[in-house]
């Protein structure tokens, strides 16, 4: 598959009015299309506004700076041409339903785009199945769970057809059913329209099933890889106000007991069966 | 004493169309400074329970008795405000809630609110700022102007300050960094050691194996089970069946007894998962 940068930033600068230090201080980041990115930092660490900066509802403070987005300049001229092709998935399902109905709600952001009603008509019981939603689209919000309602927000983001898609803690308020349906629609999403996808999260786990992970701190880059490259720093990320995804976990303590495990072993299941055999060497 | 629902059932909008069970005959005895876990999918009933337990709603019929008092479907509101002294709920996202100009006196409203005077409820006020990690720097400070981490401190320790004998909250750490939600679990914990009871709504199944003593599990409306956390995390099936999940180390126990490496008894948290390993591997089982 073509791989090309849909998101650069270059030496960007951001400070709050009258705030003391910078939110974001010199970040570069380089973003492939068709990838999945997970950006993780403890509360503060600048995270939010990075997704702020990459939809442009804030401008970078530093006039040496640059964004690029899906081949555009963000600048205040470009920005509504830019957000055609950025859409966001919130936190919390109930602040972002606005339609009366599951349907009404996927035809909100069609509306504002301007597409024709023919067209709509199409889109939206094709994106509605996309999600697992088709049952649903006269369902009123109050009668749909947390998860049913990301989902829902999800079909209202791909009817616009956008190129990257922003998961801001989107799961961190479903129970694990709602979470793992809503990682496995936005996977085969991924693949299937070539979008690609930022998830800020804290959930480490989540993050260990990204291509990319990116670490913030104080504004900064402070690791950047895959996930098996980021994971191996434990002391930086402890530093750092996180944690480990559990498989790590596991390995360093196993590790540190004396049970040596190869380098070679970079997955849970890899670790099961690595352990089996080991067992039945015995 | 002990937290006692004997066959409460909640009706939401009765004899309308839109009439719906919330809470379906549920009985369960509690023991007092517990760490008590309510699991459950969205939908299940939990935050419907939670609000019968400071009758924010009260059974459409059956009977509770907790903290002294007894709520009936007749008990009037006028008699349950010593109740909400003792029996606090704490929300999702609280510091939605929080309103006054400064992080101090946001967090004193809650004390003065239940007849401290303003001087024993500005001494509580500090002392739980610093219970829940926050810098005493930030006291006059607007509570506004932090992150939402600190926000959520902040309305946490408003509630704190008054020292419920029952402290509910639902889903406290969510959107916390790990650091952060380990804190904040670590807090709930030492208030339950120091003689409180503890109700933690909640996702995290490794949550429920590190903290809790005991679980309830809702489903429709109903009281699934009652019991503690090795007992409701044996049964990998059961769990499956009914939209639960495993905490990791228990699910990595699961892997590795499917791959013909049982341990036994089954591993809820990564230190005994671990232990149990290395136990095997080194100890010459």
């Amino acid at each position: 598959m073509e791989q090309k940068d849909i998101i650069k930033f270059s030496q960007v600068d951001f400070t709050y009015p009258e705030a003391e230090q910078p939110a974001v201080k010199a970040l570069n980041l380089t973003l492939q299309a068709g990838t999945w990115t997970a950006l993780i930092g403890h509360n503060g660490s600048g995270k939010s506004t990075v997704s702020k900066l990459l939809d442009g509802l804030l401008f970078p403070t530093n006039s040496d700076s640059q964004i690029m987005i899906a081949g555009l300049q963000l600048t205040p001229e470009t920005v509504w041409e830019v957000r055609k092709h950025v859409g966001i998935v919130f936190q919390n399902p109930d602040h972002q339903f606005v339609g009366a109905t599951v349907a009404d709600d996927v035809a909100f952001g069609l509306e504002n785009q301007g597409i024709s009603r023919a067209e709509m008509q199409r889109r939206i019981p094709a994106v509605l199945a996309q999600v697992g939603m088709a049952d649903y689209a006269d369902a009123e919000p109050n009668h749909l769970s947390g998860g049913q309602k990301q989902r829902v927000a999800i079909a209202g983001i791909l009817a616009v057809k956008p190129q990257i898609m922003i998961l801001d803690e989107a799961t961190s308020m479903l129970d694990p059913e709602g979470r793992k349906m809503v990682i496995d629609i936005v996977k085969k999403m991924m693949v299937q329209d070539h979008l690609t996808i930022i998830s800020i999260t804290h959930d480490l786990d989540e993050a260990n099933l990204a291509d990319q992970v990116l670490v913030l701190d104080d504004g900064q880059l402070i690791a950047n890889g895959t996930p098996a490259e980021v994971f191996q720093k434990a002391d930086l990320l402890e530093r750092s106000g996180l944690a480990l995804p559990f498989f790590y976990q596991l390995k360093s303590e196993l590790m540190a007991q004396g049970i040596n495990i190869p380098t070679t072993i970079t997955t849970e299941t890899e670790l099961v069966a690595y352990l089996c055999q080991l067992n039945l060497n015995m | 004493m002990s937290i006692k629902f004997k066959h409460v059932s909640y009706v939401y909008a009765p004899a309308t169309p839109f009439e719906q069970k919330g809470l379906d005959d549920v009985s369960f005895e509690l023991k007092e400074n517990q760490f008590i876990a309510l699991i459950g999918h969205t939908g299940s009933g939990k935050s419907t329970l939670m609000q019968h337990f400071n009758a924010l709603l009260q059974p459409s019929s059956g009977e509770i008795a907790l903290a002294g008092h007894r709520i009936t479907p007749t008990t009037k509101q006028r008699e349950l405000k010593t109740l909400r002294q003792q029996v606090s709920l704490v929300f999702q996202f609280p510091e939605a809630q929080l309103f006054e100009s400064t992080v101090l006196a946001d967090i004193a409203f809650g004390p003065k609110n239940f007849g401290y005077t303003d001087a024993e409820a500005k001494k509580l006020a500090l002392k739980w700022l610093e219970k829940v990690g926050l810098p005493k720097s930030i006291a006059n400070k607007s509570p506004f102007e932090l992150s939402g981490g600190q926000m959520r401190r902040v309305a946490i320790a408003g509630v704190m300050a008054y020292e419920p004998a029952i402290l509910c909250l639902d889903e406290p750490a969510a959107g916390l960094d790990p650091k952060g939600r380990r804190m904040m679990l670590e807090l709930f914990k030492a208030y339950q050691a120091s003689g409180h009871t503890v109700i933690l709504v909640t996702h995290n199944m490794d949550d429920v194996a590190d903290y809790a003593d005991d679980v309830l599990v809702m489903e429709h409306g109903r009281l699934l089970r009652h019991t503690t956390p090795s007992e409701i995390f044996k049964d990998r099936a059961w769990l499956l069946k009914h939209g639960l999940g495993q905490p990791a180390a228990s699910e990595f126990a699961a892997q590795l007894a499917e791959n013909g490496l049982p341990l036994v008894p089954q591993p809820l948290t990564l230190t005994t998962l671990t232990h149990r390993l290395v136990a095997h591997f080194k100890g010459g089982e």
